[in-house]
């Protein structure tokens, strides 16, 4: 999939202005809510946290709390998992979407 | 050496056992331990009492709030200081923290040597890694690092060092709760992860994984975190 990363390699799911593409598989099957929540360093790039500790990419780590993000991404999945029995069970019955 | 208190609000007495990184400097309650042994002991009276120790630098800190109760009347607590979380070093497990390592990939080879442990993902897609047996409270932990040496430069043997809540993740994506790929490097380097917005119980692991394109070899002789 395709994420936009900022200047802070902040991660964001829509284009902007000064977002750059990068392509990754990291965030398959994750929300919205979770991949905002993430930091993505390319490869050959170094991100300076702001106690000075240098970190080189490619590194994927949380800036939101972690927490917080791992209980959206099950709401999510709960969700995508009843819209999947809805799906069978419409199936079952012949209906078309 | 053994420091009496005044400060507290209720009678006698209790004793507060400290162990701290020899060489820095250690108080409790204000009270300053008078020499840097690395252990201490300070007789306080009921109350809440912040144990805290520095190097002469000031570069590091730590500190723990202590709470003795009139009902701890001639008892001791021990508290031990430290500023790095310590999950391997040269041969030692660390095992009262990990659990101890293992593999929890799905095939290759954990070697637990003397001085370090390495990883070979020596079957084709099998997961290899390292893994704490035990999940690791990283809530006060802002980075860790791993010394190591690494064979292959990611993606060939997909080698990384994560933290995660499973311990069989495939290394082949990023699909850790934080991750960082290597780079090859044949005489032993300090690689370092951010885990500084991550609260609760993770596994820490390094995982490679044999590819079309081959596998990797990671050596590793300390694993390690620095508290916030």
């Amino acid at each position: 999939m395709t994420i936009y990363i900022d200047s802070d390699f902040k991660c964001h799911t829509t284009p902007g202005e000064g977002l750059t593409a990068v392509e990754t598989d990291a965030f398959d099957w994750k929300c919205r809510q979770l991949i905002e929540g993430y930091r993505f360093v390319p490869a050959g790039q170094t991100w300076i946290r702001e106690d000075g500790e240098a970190f080189t990419g490619e590194m994927i780590a949380p800036w939101r709390d972690y927490a917080m993000l791992a209980e959206l991404q099950a709401l999510y999945e709960e969700e995508l998992a009843k819209q999947a029995d809805m799906a069978a069970a419409l199936a079952v019955l012949e209906v078309s979407e | 050496m053994i420091y009496v208190l005044s400060g507290g609000t209720g009678k006698l007495f209790a004793v507060i056992a400290v162990t701290y990184p020899a060489g820095s400097i250690c108080t409790c309650g204000g009270k300053k331990a008078q020499d840097t042994s690395g252990y201490a002991l300070f007789i306080v009276k009921a109350g809440t009492y912040t144990v805290e120790c520095h190097t002469s630098d000031n570069s590091k800190s730590t500190n723990k709030s202590v709470t003795v109760a009139e009902s701890d009347k001639g008892k001791s607590k021990s508290v031990t200081l430290a500023y790095e979380l310590v999950l391997y070093d040269a041969g030692d497990a660390c095992t009262d923290v990990t659990g101890g390592w293992s593999n929890g990939g799905d095939g290759g080879l954990l070697s637990l040597g003397s001085t370090s442990m390495q990883i070979e993902s020596s079957e084709y897609q099998k997961t290899t890694n390292a893994c704490t047996v035990n999940k690791i409270d990283l809530t006060n932990v802002a980075t860790l690092y791993f010394r190591l040496t690494c064979s292959t430069t990611y993606p060939t043997g997909y080698p990384r060092i994560a933290v995660d809540a499973d311990r069989a993740t495939s290394p082949n994506d990023g699909n850790f709760t934080a991750s960082k790929t290597l780079s090859k490097a044949t005489s032993f380097i300090t690689v370092a992860l951010d885990v500084s917005s991550i609260t609760g119980s993770q596994y820490v692991l390094a995982a490679t994984r044999r590819g079309d394109a081959g596998g990797a070899t990671i050596e590793i002789n300390r694993i390690w975190g620095d508290y916030k």
